[in-house]
Formats: C-alpha cells, sequence, structure tokens
C-alpha cells in the first residue's frame, strides 16, 4: 500500500520536474551535524494518555537520528491554550517553532503574523523544503489554506487531507437493533421519527425497563447532521450554493428542522446529557439507539464499550438522511485542518527548522514513520509492503491505533496523517470497509482561509457573541425553552449582530480560495 | 543617624527629621519586613504596568508600554458596554456574587460556633477533620462528580423517580445552575474557611467562661456574649475583605458547569472573558473588563472598610 | 470544667455535625470505591457506595510510571520549602504590621492589601518572571507566590490581639524587635502558625498554575500537574478531533483518574491526623495563652 503512495510521489515528482515548477532542491540527511542544531517545539503534548515526547519516544527518536535535529518537547496535555497565548504574547523566552492559537480559529495567524511573532516561509520552503511543494501540487487548498492574503506563507496547518477520504464522519445507528425490532433502516425524517419511538417503547435492550436514549449526541449541536431531511444539499455549516455562500442558521429551511428537533427532544427521543459528557457511558450500558455523531474508527470503538454489556452490539453508518423527493445530499468530509504552527522570530535556525518540517510532514520517510512507525518494532516489511507486528496490532495495553501512537506515531506536531496506515491499522474491521466504501464519495468541505486585517478585525469583534447567540439559540429551541414563534426575531438579531458582515467575509475568502486554486 | 545629631535636626524640615527619627526608631522593623516589601514590588508592582494594557491597543512586537494607544481611549470599555450580553452578564455577576457572599461567609462561622459546642470531642475532632476535606479536591473533581449524582439517571433522580417524580436534567435547567454553583462551593469551602474562626475561638480567654458560668450565664449567653464579640474583629476582617472579592467570579468553576443550555443564568464576565479574552487573545479587552471589575471592587472594598471603621473601629489598612 | 447532662441542643448540634460529617465524606468514599472497582462498572457508573468488582490494575499502572514518582518528590519539595519560606515570611510582616507604633504600618498595609484588588495581569508576570531568570527554575514555584496578603491580613489581625503590654515590658528591659517578635511573640502564635502552615501547605501542594506557566522540564513537574493532565485529557480526547481515540485504554483511563487523585490526596491523607494533631495542639496552647 505504501507503494501506492510512492509512486503517486514518484509520478508527482516526474510530472513536476519537467514542468520545472519546484525550486527547491532535495537536501540530504542528516539535516544537521548531530549535536549542532538544537530546536524547541511548543504545542500539545502526545495524544496517547500517559505518554510523552518528553520521554523520547522511538519514532521521535528515529526522527532525531535521521534528521540530526535534537527537538526540546515544549509540550502540554492540558491548558496548552492559556500556556501558549501567555508565552507568544509576552514575546519573550520564544520556542523555535509554535502551535498557533486561538486553535478555534484561523485569527491566531494573522494576529501573530503581523506582530512579528511568526517568520514569513515562503523564501524557505521555496529553496529548502522540495516535499512541502511536492504537498501544495497534490493539495492545492492545502495551499491555499496557508497562504495569507498578503501572499505570504506565516504557517503551516495541520493536515488531515489524505487521512479524512477514508474516514467518514456521520450518524451511527444500532444496526443489531433494527434487526431485532424488525424494521427497516430509516432515510427520512418521517422513518427517522418512527425507528426512534420503537427504540425508546420496544425496548431493544431487552431488560425490561424503558431505559434507551433513541439518540445519543457528541453534544446536541451535532445534532444539526440531521439537517439534510430537510431540504439541505449537504450537512456542512458552510457551503455554496449557485456560487453564493450559505450558512445554515438563518435558512429558510432551517426553521421545519427545529421544529422537527424540537418534537424528538420533547418526545424524549433525544439525550438531554447536552455537552454529551456521558455518552461514552450510555453506550457502555448498552441503552444507546443511535448516536451522532463521530468519525468512523468510533463504529469499533463503540462496540467495544458496549461488548461487555451486549456482545452483539453493532453499530453502523446510516445513509444520508433525506426529504421525500429530494436529491441525494452530500455527505461532508471532515475539515482537513487542524492547528496551525510556524516558525518563530527567535528562531536561529531558520532552514533547519523548515527543513525539519519538510521531512516531517511531507517526505516519504517521514510519513512512513508517522504511519507506520519504526521498522523492526512496530512493522516488518513484508513483499515490499510494510506489514504491522504483534506489538501493534496485539498490543496488551494498547488497541492498534494508541499502540501506534504510544510509540510516537501518527504525532499531534506537524500533523500530516497517512490514510493507508490508517487503514491497515483497522484491517478487517468494519473501519476499514467503511473507509473504503467512502472514499471518494464524500464532498470537500468550506475552505478554511487566512483573513486579511480587516477580516480579523472584524471577526473577533463580531464572531464571539454572535457564535454564542446562534448556538444557544439552536440549543433552546430544540429544548424548547425558546418558542419557534420567535423564529423571525431571531433571525433579526444575528443579523442586527452581524451575521451579514460574517457571511460576506466567508464569501471574500472562498473568492480568495477559487483564485488560489486557479478554478 | 540623622537622629543623633541634634543641631542638624533643627535645621532640617520638620517632616524629614521625623522621618529621620521614624527611620532609626524602627530600623529593625524595617528590617524584617524588607524581604517582604522586596516580594511585593518585584511580583505584585513591577508587572503592574500591566493594566495600561486596557488602553492600549496591544501589540506583541512593540510590548505593551510601547504599544499605541487606543483610539478612542476607552475604546475596550465601552466595547464591552456595547456588547449584546452585556446587561445579562452584569445581572449573572451581581446575582451570583450576592448570593455567594450569602452563603459561603455565614456558614463557616455558625459551623465554628456549632463546633464549638459539640459536647464529645471524639465527634468534634471526627467533624472538623472531614469538614477540611472537601477542600483538598480539584475542582475538576468536584464538578465530575456532581455531575455524575445529578445526571438524569444519577442518585439524585433514581431518588426523584422512585419518589413519582420525572428525572430532572439538572444542568440543563437554567434555574438550578446557581444553586448548584454556589452549593456546591459551600460545600467545598465551609470547613476549611472556619478554621480561622476555631483559631480566634480558641484564643478567647477560658477565664471568662469560667466567671461567666459562676454568674449563671447559660451556653447561649456565652456565646452570644463572651464568643461572638471575641471573634468578632476576625469576622469583620474578613466581610471586609470577602467585600471586596464579591466580584471576582473564577471562570475556572463556571465553564467546567455551564452549557449553552445554561448561558442564561450562568454566563459571567471572567466566563465571557475567558471565551472572547483569553481563547480569542483579545488581552486589551480582557484587561479593560478585569481593570472594570477591579475598581468596583476596591470601591467596594473601601466602603466596607470606611463603615467597618466608623462604626466599629475595625480597618484592614 | 464539671461534667453536664446532653441536652436537646446537644443532641441537635450532634446530629447536624454528623450529617457534615457524612455530606463531607462522601465524595471521597465515592472516589476511593471508584478507584477500586473493576473499570467496566466505573465506566457504566454502577459504583454507589461501595467498590462494585474488584481491582487495583489502575493504581499498579500508576506506580509503574517514573513520572509520578519524581513529580510526587518535588511536590513534596515544593511543600516544605515554600511553605518554610512563606510561613516565615508572613509571620514576620505581620508582625511588623502589627505594631502599632509602626510609622509605616498604614502606608504599607494599604501597598499590600492593594494587590489582592489590583494586579498587571499573566503576561507582565510571566515577563518579569522571566527576566529574574527564574523560568525553568525551583523557585518560579515558590516565590511570585510566596506572600499571600490574605494569610497576612489574617497573621497581622491575630497578632494584634495580642497585648502590648508584653512587648513593651521588654523592650523597657532593653529587647529590640527581633527578640520580641522571636522570643515573646512566637511562642504565643502556635495557633496562627498552625494555620498558616496548613494554608500555605496546602497552597502549594494543590498549586498548578504557576507550575504550569513557568515550568516545561518535566524533571521540576509537581504531581498536580500531572493529575490535571490525567483529568483534563480524559476530559478532551473523547472531543479530540483526531481520529483513533483508544477504546480500550479509554475505559482504564476513566479510572485513571480516580485513583490518580487518591495518589495526590495521599500524603494529605497520611500526615493530616498529625497536622490535625498538633493543630489542636496548637490551638490549645493559644487559648491559655491570654
Amino acid at each position: 500500500m505504501a507503494k501506492r503512495i510512492l509512486s503517486t510521489l514518484l509520478a508527482l515528482m516526474m510530472c513536476l520536474g519537467t514542468t520545472g515548477a519546484l525550486a527547491a532542491e532535495e537536501y540530504s540527511l542528516p539535516i544537521a551535524e548531530p549535536g549542532t542544531v538544537e530546536l524547541t517545539y511548543m504545542g500539545s503534548d502526545s495524544w496517547c494518555p500517559n505518554v510523552s515526547f518528553k520521554d523520547g519516544l522511538p519514532v521521535q527518536n528515529a526522527i532525531e537520528e535521521a534528521t540530526g535535529i535534537k527537538i526540546n518537547w515544549d509540550v502540554y496535555s492540558s491548558d496548552l491554550e492559556l500556556v501558549i497565548q501567555t508565552r507568544l504574547a509576552a514575546g519573550v523566552n520564544l520556542p523555535d517553532i509554535t502551535e498557533i492559537p486561538p486553535f478555534d480559529s484561523t485569527i491566531g495567524v494573522y494576529r501573530y503574523a503581523s506582530n512579528g511573532v511568526l517568520i514569513p516561509l515562503n523564501d524557505l520552503i521555496d529553496q529548502y523544503a522540495p516535499n512541502i511543494l511536492k504537498l501544495f501540487e497534490k493539495y492545492p487548498s492545502l495551499k491555499a489554506a496557508c497562504t495569507s492574503p498578503d501572499g505570504n506563507i506565516y504557517a503551516l496547518p495541520g493536515w488531515w487531507g489524505d487521512i479524512n477520504e477514508v474516514v467518514p464522519d456521520y450518524i451511527m445507528i444500532r444496526q443489531d437493533w433494527l434487526t431485532k425490532l424488525g424494521l427497516e433502516m430509516p432515510t427520512t425524517p418521517e422513518q427517522w421519527y418512527d425507528v426512534l419511538c420503537a427504540f425508546r417503547d420496544q425496548d431493544p435492550n431487552g431488560n425490561g425497563e424503558k431505559d434507551e436514549v433513541p439518540v445519543v449526541t457528541l453534544n446536541l449541536l451535532a445534532t444539526k447532521f440531521f439537517m439534510t431531511g430537510f431540504g439541505f444539499p449537504t450537512n456542512a455549516d458552510w457551503w455554496t450554493e449557485d456560487g453564493k455562500t450559505v450558512y445554515y442558521p438563518v435558512d429558510s429551511r432551517y426553521k421545519d428542522f427545529l421544529a422537527w428537533l424540537n418534537k424528538l427532544y420533547t418526545e424524549g427521543l433525544i439525550s438531554t446529557d447536552i455537552e454529551g459528557t456521558q455518552r461514552q457511558q450510555v453506550v457502555a450500558q448498552d441503552r444507546a439507539g443511535s448516536y451522532c455523531h463521530d468519525p468512523s474508527d468510533w463504529l469499533a470503538g463503540f462496540d467495544t464499550l458496549c461488548a461487555e454489556a451486549n456482545a452483539d452490539c453493532d453499530f453502523e453508518f446510516v445513509p444520508m438522511i433525506r426529504g421525500e423527493n429530494q436529491e441525494e445530499p452530500l455527505m461532508q468530509k471532515r475539515n482537513s485542518i487542524w492547528r496551525y504552527f510556524g516558525v518563530t522570530k527567535d528562531c536561529k535556525y531558520p532552514e533547519e527548522a523548515v527543513k525539519w518540517i519538510d521531512f516531517c510532514y511531507a517526505s516519504e520517510q517521514g510519513q512512513m514513520l508517522y504511519g507506520y512507525g519504526v521498522e523492526g518494532l512496530s512493522y516488518e516489511m513484508v513483499d515490499g509492503k510494510p506489514q504491522f507486528t504483534d506489538y501493534i496490532m496485539h498490543n496488551d495495553v494498547y488497541d492498534p491505533f494508541l499502540a501506534l501512537r504510544s510509540i510516537g506515531g501518527y504525532p499531534c506536531y506537524a500533523i500530516n496523517d497517512p490514510a493507508q496506515a490508517y487503514l491497515d491499522c483497522f484491517k478487517g474491521s468494519k473501519v476499514e470497509t467503511v473507509g473504503n466504501e467512502y472514499k471518494g464519495k464524500m464532498v470537500e468541505p468550506f475552505p478554511t482561509m487566512l483573513g486579511t486585517q480587516e477580516e480579523s478585525d472584524l471577526y473577533s469583534e463580531i464572531w464571539p457573541d454572535l457564535q454564542t447567540y446562534l448556538e444557544e439559540m439552536f440549543i433552546n429551541f430544540v429544548t424548547g425553552s425558546e418558542s419557534l414563534d420567535n423564529f423571525d426575531q431571531y433571525v433579526e438579531n444575528a443579523y442586527s449582530m452581524g451575521l451579514e458582515q460574517i457571511i460576506a467575509m466567508k464569501d471574500a475568502q472562498y473568492q480568495r480560495y477559487l483564485s488560489v486554486v486557479g478554478q | 543617624m540623622l537622629a543623633n545629631h541634634p543641631a542638624r535636626v533643627e535645621k532640617r524640615q520638620n517632616a524629614l527629621s521625623r522621618l529621620g527619627y521614624n527611620l532609626s526608631k524602627d530600623k529593625h522593623l524595617l528590617l524584617i519586613i524588607l524581604p517582604t516589601v522586596l516580594f511585593y514590588l518585584l511580583f505584585c508592582y513591577w508587572p503592574m504596568y500591566g493594566v495600561v494594557i486596557a488602553f492600549k491597543d496591544f501589540n506583541i512586537s512593540l510590548g505593551i508600554l510601547g504599544s499605541d494607544w487606543a483610539n478612542p481611549l476607552f475604546k475596550h470599555f465601552s466595547s464591552m458596554v456595547n456588547s449584546y450580553y452585556f446587561p445579562r452578564l452584569l445581572r449573572n455577576t451581581l446575582i451570583i456574587s450576592v448570593e455567594q457572599l450569602l452563603f459561603n461567609f455565614p456558614l463557616p462561622i455558625i459551623f465554628a460556633l456549632l463546633l464549638n459546642e459539640v459536647r464529645s470531642k471524639r465527634l468534634k475532632l471526627v467533624a472538623q477533620t472531614c469538614s477540611y476535606l472537601p477542600h483538598f479536591i480539584s475542582m475538576v473533581v468536584v464538578v465530575g462528580i456532581m455531575m455524575d449524582l445529578l445526571s438524569t439517571d444519577g442518585l439524585v433522580n433514581q431518588l426523584v423517580v422512585r419518589m413519582g417524580g420525572a428525572a430532572i436534567p439538572f444542568f440543563n435547567e437554567p434555574d438550578y445552575f446557581r444553586t448548584l454553583y454556589v452549593g456546591s462551593g459551600v460545600w467545598q469551602e465551609f470547613g476549611w474557611n472556619s478554621i480561622i474562626y476555631l483559631a480566634a475561638i480558641a484564643a478567647v480567654d477560658t477565664q471568662q467562661y469560667e466567671a461567666s458560668i459562676v454568674d449563671g450565664a447559660g451556653r447561649w449567653k456565652q456565646l452570644w456574649y463572651i464568643t461572638l464579640p471575641s471573634i468578632a474583629p476576625t469576622i469583620i476582617t474578613l466581610l471586609i475583605i470577602n467585600m471586596g472579592w464579591m466580584l471576582n467570579i473564577g471562570y475556572e468553576k463556571i465553564i467546567l458547569m455551564y452549557n449553552r443550555a445554561t448561558y442564561e443564568t450562568a454566563d459571567v464576565f471572567s466566563s465571557y472573558v475567558y471565551r472572547k479574552g483569553l481563547l480569542d487573545a483579545q488581552y486589551s479587552f480582557a484587561g479593560a473588563v478585569g481593570l472594570a471589575n477591579s475598581a468596583v471592587n476596591i470601591f467596594i472594598l473601601l466602603l466596607t472598610n470606611a463603615i467597618s471603621k466608623r462604626t466599629c473601629d475595625i480597618s484592614i489598612f | 470544667m464539671k461534667k453536664t447532662r446532653w441536652t436537646l441542643g446537644d443532641v441537635i448540634i450532634a446530629f447536624v455535625m454528623i450529617m457534615a460529617i457524612f455530606i463531607t465524606l462522601y465524595p471521597f468514599i465515592y472516589v476511593l470505591s471508584m478507584s477500586l472497582s473493576e473499570p467496566k462498572y466505573v465506566l457504566s457508573k454502577q459504583v454507589v457506595l461501595l467498590p462494585k468488582g474488584f481491582s487495583i490494575d489502575s493504581y499498579r499502572m500508576i506506580l509503574q510510571e517514573q513520572t509520578v514518582l519524581t513529580s510526587f518528590m518535588n511536590s513534596i519539595w515544593y511543600t516544605v520549602v515554600g511553605t518554610l519560606l512563606s510561613v516565615s515570611l508572613t509571620f514576620s510582616a505581620g508582625y511588623v504590621l502589627s505594631r502599632r507604633s509602626f510609622f509605616l504600618r498604614r502606608a504599607l498595609s494599604f501597598f499590600m492589601t492593594l494587590t489582592m484588588f489590583i494586579n498587571g495581569g499573566l503576561i507582565p508576570l510571566y515577563i518579569v518572571v522571566c527576566q529574574l531568570g527564574l523560568y525553568n527554575s525551583r523557585w518560579a514555584i515558590i516565590l511570585p507566590y510566596v506572600v499571600s496578603t490574605y494569610n497576612l491580613i489574617i497573621c497581622r489581625s491575630f497578632l494584634e490581639s495580642i497585648p502590648e503590654s508584653m512587648a513593651e515590658s521588654a523592650r523597657i528591659d532593653g529587647a529590640n524587635d527581633w527578640i520580641i517578635m522571636l522570643r515573646i511573640y512566637l511562642p504565643l502564635s502556635s495557633s496562627i502558625i498552625a494555620v498558616l502552615i496548613l494554608f500555605y501547605g496546602v497552597g502549594y501542594w494543590n498549586s498548578y498554575f504557576a507550575p504550569l506557566i513557568f515550568l516545561s522540564d518535566k524533571a521540576l513537574q509537581p504531581i498536580q500537574l500531572y493529575l490535571r493532565s490525567i483529568l483534563i485529557t480524559s476530559q478532551m480526547s473523547s472531543a479530540s478531533a483526531a481520529a483513533g481515540v483508544g477504546v480500550e485504554r479509554a475505559l482504564m483511563n476513566e479510572q485513571l483518574k480516580y485513583s490518580t487523585i487518591v495518589v495526590s490526596c495521599f500524603p494529605i491523607a497520611i500526615l493530616y491526623p498529625f497536622v490535625q494533631r498538633h493543630f489542636v495542639k496548637g490551638v490549645m496552647i493559644g487559648a491559655v495563652k491570654a
């Protein structure tokens, strides 16, 4: 499978080589003589609980060995945003490479770049980062996402463009419950209502108690994934329709959708656990009828969670919900962007830093280390293909994917998660099946773009209050603490808080996106 | 040294000579307190230039002092007041503050007084020891346990259902938020806060009690005429400090407890600033809200202190 | 004191106390039981009072961690050194501020009290700590927070309640303030010292904010940081947008947080009865003094 990646890369390289689009030359390894260059990386610590990059994990050691660059990990597993904001704002004692907060928007890139904390990387990338350039060629939307309106690149985003091809994220349902109650897989809102009522009333878990929760949610806001049943073309927040940028919460279709959710909620069909803190418990107790929503690896995860209570537990993705006579809606792909990172002004070795990023983020060798780990420990080459060892596939403590993370694979810095290794890791499970099934069938999410100064100012002035308002009203309408009679008033308020400007801003960014990717 | 020289003292201005006299008289005291003063200068006053950030358009590369003044100067203050949510934030902050003071302040005193009256020494010791314990567990855990117990299938709702009621989603109901917030705070701190009163009670002269027993005073009278007056200075000192802190509601517990369904009663200035100021890195805005909050706090503090000074001659400075 | 019979009032008070004991104790029993139950019951929240099933796997897991041991020792260091320093500074400053004749008494009281209500914010403090060269040093946890104004005021109020007449007679005998403070006031202040030790000690033991911001060296980190990373990450990992959150581990993780709480409270639980005894003794001495 890695062969395919390899051949694609080769093909790309050849094709690019002939056009002469790339200027950067392949650098030789190690990047620096061992012991001469040290860089500090500030950001998130390993996503594997109880494992820290600070302890020197095998994959990171292998990267250090290959590049000759020692990384001092200034990483945190809690309160990262607070620490990192303080450090960057103080402007002293800066790390060399840093993740860029706030993590829920892109305005940090503008702010820290315009304040001189981040240095422009364009020339460095053009000169020293051949693999990043290749990645840009392969994914124009990646290049668009990191190009500031002034044309500079101050930061690169964690990139899930590859892996998200095979990680659908949608609503799951207990197939075994459907079978047990003799129900069809629901597709329309009406069918959903009937199925959920049956889950509630017919005791599918067979414990004699009416304790089933028909819809368990990631959080109540996540139920907006049901929106495609009401004429929405996709389950995204933002999309374009007839060349116009559309945002869901003031759409005319939205009111009917809310009324339906409200009916479900008041009839006890949707979990009252608004922030979803209890969701895993409810699943583990064999009480969840459907789950809205999480990526496909949870299909297996939830079955495992529930296995103790019910070994037959079988979560499956549902087909996209749609209204009668409606065209097939499009499933949105998960966003490919995860937290930007950049090089700071205090970095003494910007050239080496960029090469190091290039190696980890984009090189073939780096991708092997990310996805398969260290040869001999986590994989062996069999017939020219990497094959996971028992250390990964049958680890005492971790399931395979987490076992990979525990040795430093799929790290959370300079993210570029390879898809094939992910599928190999879930070989033979339904995660692999749905991964292949949905591949190429999901639509790209609305592009993430960096804002201009005006846009960033506007955004930080308007968005926090507006976002609070929209989310709060969604919850209030669904739970019924706000009557839908006030919908018009709500729309009016949203506009008076600046919704139009936000939509115009997103539209302008979308136009810029089109111009960068050249369509 | 100056003071030792009578001839020069006469020539100096009155104030200066007094200063010299004082320096000499209190030289040991000055030496004793010097390290503490140094601490305050270094870690409290040196960083205090940071308050001007509220009047600046903060730019990192220029630093806090070098950044341009906001134009208009009170831009960040007015942006707070003009916020859509300002009335709600003000209301919630005030109500939670007052409720907190109303319950958090007197309960430790009552507990300490009750504890003092417990007959059994062993019970007293056990109650005292146990009451401190909640103080030691972290907020995250307290909120977590509370959510467990109050979830729709939690212990409390199991009781409610058994008694024929319908399960209440406590954490989704705006009406319950303040009760939960203030109640859990009381639970966590009432014992701990009583320590200081217990120490004060212990310091009361036992002879007074013995004399009162001779006079035939009952326990109620002892409590009312001896214990309470003796610990009154401690109570008033702490009341003044508490008044000054009244509006300081930390964001940490709020953000652990609230959700979008309870913003209506739960969102306060600090949690709002946390969302908007810290996570979005709007330091000037956060600084403005913090400064306004401090100004109100200091005003309340000075007011309470002045009243206390006039009425019972107790002052914290 | 002569023995008297229990009145109705006594019974009511005793009942209130027993209620208070139950209410405050329950969560601890709950946490302990959670940490000792089998993971699956923990995840499905079936533990009410006593452990369901029995498993000490999570403890085994924690104690295998080198980090836990190191940070545990660090915490002890910070607590002991910090408390010593804090109590001496607070007591001595409290003594000075309680002298009614001290010419800077009001000015310094105001100077210190003000800092309770106004501060420059985190960014300048961070810059100061870096400029003093304290970043990533053990002192960064102690020095910026060494005196708490609140404790200082409490201590001062206490010392003010000691009659100055004793100091006056000593002064006439030629004693200076050092001697008066250490020989006369210190022995009379054991109850307030006990309170200060408790307040500061617990403060240092539980502090996580300063280490979070001022330390990045793992070898220096206290146990609270470890605890926090366990508590907060287990909250977040499920919300993490990353694909592939390990499930077997999630089962254990839920429990890990309870056992880590127990471990982090362990020294307090062990030391507490002793401190408590001294505390009560201190209070007793305090009671005799006047």
